[in-house]
């Protein structure tokens, strides 16, 4: 089965179907795409944003629980007169209390303890499972200069110092919550040092590392100053910051996030860094300003969405696939039936008009097929056998008039010359019919040795009745001619035979004529015939112009008179019917007695023959290929004189 | 050919127009006698509008001429063209039939 759509209706019905069908279903799948994707995004987005606000409070429960710590004991150093063994006692003891502390500093300002000579610090660590405390000013190491003593003391108010990695005995990243204290003199306030706890960040840490989104996303936790706290990428905590990691990835947009955070605002951002596309939530973390960031690879959001995608692809295809072969096995189904019809088509074609129509069994437009084919069958059948009925008929018609011809034919003289041992004339003469058998005739016969009857004539009508009525004439004339010697008497009998019980009225118009070869004397009678030709001897040729009779065979009392004249030695006659003068061409023009006239006028060589030859091309050539509309036939002859004269002659 | 027939003066017009040949003639022989079966037995040929006349078209004539002589009717030819009366006279058939120039003067004798 070819798949062409002009060649097979399956072809056809596929290619009209198909297409919509994919059509609709890409509109619908591209929709299906596209609003799933925005819900994804927000729902993700929403994730994202809920992943940071919990992960955030998670993180601000543990900061505010040091915060509290410092709370719950700052006002002993505001209120308390505290000696140096109380300072120690107090800072061990807090250090020893809480264990997410690792460490707890006291430092006053250096004029602002109790014993005003000098500076005080005391410092409590763990250290090895023990608890040991020391003083924090010496010469390497002046407190006063250090962050977390300075922050406080200008800011006045508690802070969060930028974490750092503590190489000396915890081995951990640590960040430092400071707080000034103040001291009442005279009902003013004055500040009188910082408290400061180091508390490790593991714990923060490892909050913000178990937070996980999608496939590979996860948080990061930067400081007020930018610098990583937590990240995936163990190598950037501590060393890089936002800024010099923007710098490192010539990323504008990274640092321009880095920015709104430092700023404090809450934010969402797509970026692209190391050829991928990023998303970025992120949120300040109020008590110590730090950020949280979720980070994540945008495709891994869309991904579950490419699954679900490529499922209806494929379920498109499979549908597709199961659509053309329902189509096809449905359609040709269906259509088997026509397969039949066109064998049996072929074989009727082929002349088997039995050949047996395909099975239907449906009742629809299939059953209408094979009822009209039955009833094509049926009438080509009769019509076949009326057609070879009539054509036998026509055969037998046709061969039988064929035999007629032949016969007709075979009554008038057709060897020419007739009379080879005659010297006195020659003659010729051609009779064409313009169906098988016509009516028109000709003879020529001696009377004697010295008279020579010639006759042309022309029933009424054509084809077969005329054709029988010319056979009763021509046999009427041969035994009427031995008995009569005078062409009136001649013609009279012929008519009086021919006018008895002659109901149709058909009738011959005939010209009669004798010669006599001695002297050269024609006596004739014209019944209503085309006057002959009279072919002067170097002269112009003349036509007879004859008295006018009725035709023979109507009146059987009609008197026909007769005529005479001699013949020259040289001279010709030319005789015909209304066949030549009355030819005609393809605009109906006749051929004329007037054309008739100059060809013969035209005509040099007075051999009977050749002015046959001569008229008959001149008829050819005026009706240029026309249908022979009536029989046609001439009669030539010429007439040399008596022998004695001829031998003179030449 | 075309063969109109009317009514006048007693006397039924055939007027004939184109060619009475081997085609023309049969209809026209066809319509005469009908004619005759119908009672009718004076008859005027029209010829003004015949263009041409084969030997089978004046067996025709000739025939209706034989036929209405014999139940004591008439046949009248009018109109005709030079060109038909000349295949008339050559045939010598003028002399058998009445021929008249105008159909009044047909109708009137």
């Amino acid at each position: 089965m070819s798949l062409h759509p002009q060649k097979s209706i399956v072809a056809r019905i596929l290619f009209y179907v198909l297409p919509p069908c994919v059509v609709l279903f890409l509109v619908s799948l591209s929709i299906f795409y596209v609003s799933s994707k925005r819900t994804i995004e927000e729902m993700t987005h929403r994730n994202a944003e809920l992943i940071t606000e919990r992960t955030v409070l998670r993180t601000e429960q543990v900061l505010k629980s040091i915060e509290k710590i410092t709370e719950n004991n700052i006002w002993l150093l505001e209120n308390g007169e505290l000696d140096e063994a109380d300072i120690e006692a107090f800072t061990s003891r807090i250090v020893r209390d809480n264990l997410e502390i690792l460490g707890c500093a006291v430092a006053y300002a250096p004029d602002s303890f109790s014993d005003p000579q000098k500076a005080f610090t005391r410092y409590s660590y763990r250290h090895l499972g023990r608890i040991t405390s020391r003083g924090l000013d010496n010469e390497t190491y002046a407190y006063s200069l250090q962050d977390w003593y300075q922050l406080p003391a200008t800011l006045e108010r508690a802070c969060w110092v930028e974490p750092y990695f503590d190489t000396g005995g915890a081995d951990a990243l640590i960040s430092t919550y400071a707080v000034p204290f103040y001291r009442r003199t005279n009902g003013k306030k004055e500040f009188a040092g910082v408290f400061a706890i180091d508390v490790s960040l593991d714990w923060l840490t490892s909050i913000v590392s178990s937070v996980r989104i999608l496939d590979t996303g996860y948080a990061a936790l930067i400081s007020r100053n930018g610098t990583f706290v937590t990240h995936e990428d163990k190598d950037l905590i501590m060393n890089q910051t936002i800024f010099s990691y923007a710098a490192e990835l010539e990323s504008l947009l990274l640092r321009e996030i880095g920015r709104d955070m430092q700023a404090g605002n809450r934010g969402f951002a797509t970026i692209r860094l190391q050829e991928v596309d990023w998303v970025i939530a992120y949120m300040p973390m109020p008590s110590n300003n730090w950020i949280l960031a979720v980070v994540f690879p945008k495709a891994e959001m869309y991904a579950p969405l490419r699954r679900i995608t490529l499922i209806l692809v494929v379920l498109l295809v499979v549908g597709l696939g199961l659509l053309s072969f329902i189509v096809i096995r449905m359609v040709t189904h269906q259509l088997a039936p026509l397969h039949g019809f066109t064998e049996t088509v072929h074989k009727i074609a082929g002349g088997d008009f039995d050949v047996p129509l395909p099975d239907i069994r449906t009742e629809d437009e299939m059953r209408d097929l094979h009822d009209s084919f039955a009833r094509m069958q049926c009438d080509l059948k009769e019509y076949i056998s009326n057609l070879q009925l009539t054509t036998s008929a026509k055969e037998k018609i046709e061969s039988e008039l064929r035999i007629a011809r032949e016969i007709q034919m075979g009554m008038i003289p057709k060897i020419f010359p007739p009379f080879p041992n005659l010297n006195e004339l020659d003659l010729f003469a051609i009779l064409e019919p313009a169906k098988e058998v016509g009516g028109d005739l000709y003879d020529f016969f001696l009377l004697d040795e010295s008279h020579l009857c010639v006759a042309v004539g022309d029933v009424s009508g054509k084809g077969v009745p005329a054709s029988l009525f010319m056979a009763v004439t021509r046999t009427l004339l041969r035994s009427i001619g031995p008995r009569q010697s005078s062409p009136a008497a001649m013609v009279s009998v012929l008519n009086r035979s021919l006018s008895q019980n002659n109901e149709s009225s058909m009738f011959v118009t005939f010209f009669l004529a004798i010669l006599d070869l001695q002297t050269g004397q024609l006596k004739y009678t014209n019944a209503g015939h085309n006057p002959p030709v009279w072919l002067h001897a170097g002269g112009t040729p003349e036509r007879f112009d004859t008295a006018k009779n009725i035709p023979v065979g109507l009146f059987e009392e009609h008197a026909y008179g007769e005529h005479e004249c001699t013949l020259l030695p040289g001279d010709g006659l030319f005789f015909y019917t209304d066949g030549v003068t009355e030819a005609e061409n393809a605009q109906k023009e006749l051929f004329s007695d007037e054309r008739l006239m100059q060809c013969l006028g035209s005509s040099t060589d007075p051999d009977p023959r050749k002015v046959i030859e001569c008229v008959r091309a001149c008829v050819d050539t005026h009706v240029a290929g026309n249908e022979q509309s009536d029989d046609l036939t001439m009669l030539s002859l010429i007439y040399y004189g008596n022998s004695h004269e001829k031998h003179l002659q030449n | 050919m075309k063969i109109t027939v009317t009514e006048a003066n007693n006397y039924s017009i055939l007027d004939l127009e184109g060619r009475i040949d081997v085609t023309g003639s049969p209809q026209l022989e066809n319509e005469v006698t009908r004619r005759i079966d119908a009672g009718k037995n004076r008859l005027v040929f029209d010829c003004s509008g015949v263009d041409y006349i084969s030997s089978s078209g004046l067996r025709v004539f000739l025939f209706t001429q034989k036929v209405l002589t014999r139940s004591s009717g008439k046949l009248h030819v009018c109109c005709m063209k030079s060109e038909i009366r000349d295949i008339f006279e050559m045939t010598g058939l003028l002399g058998l039939f009445s021929v008249f120039e105008t159909r009044e003067e047909a109708l009137n004798s």
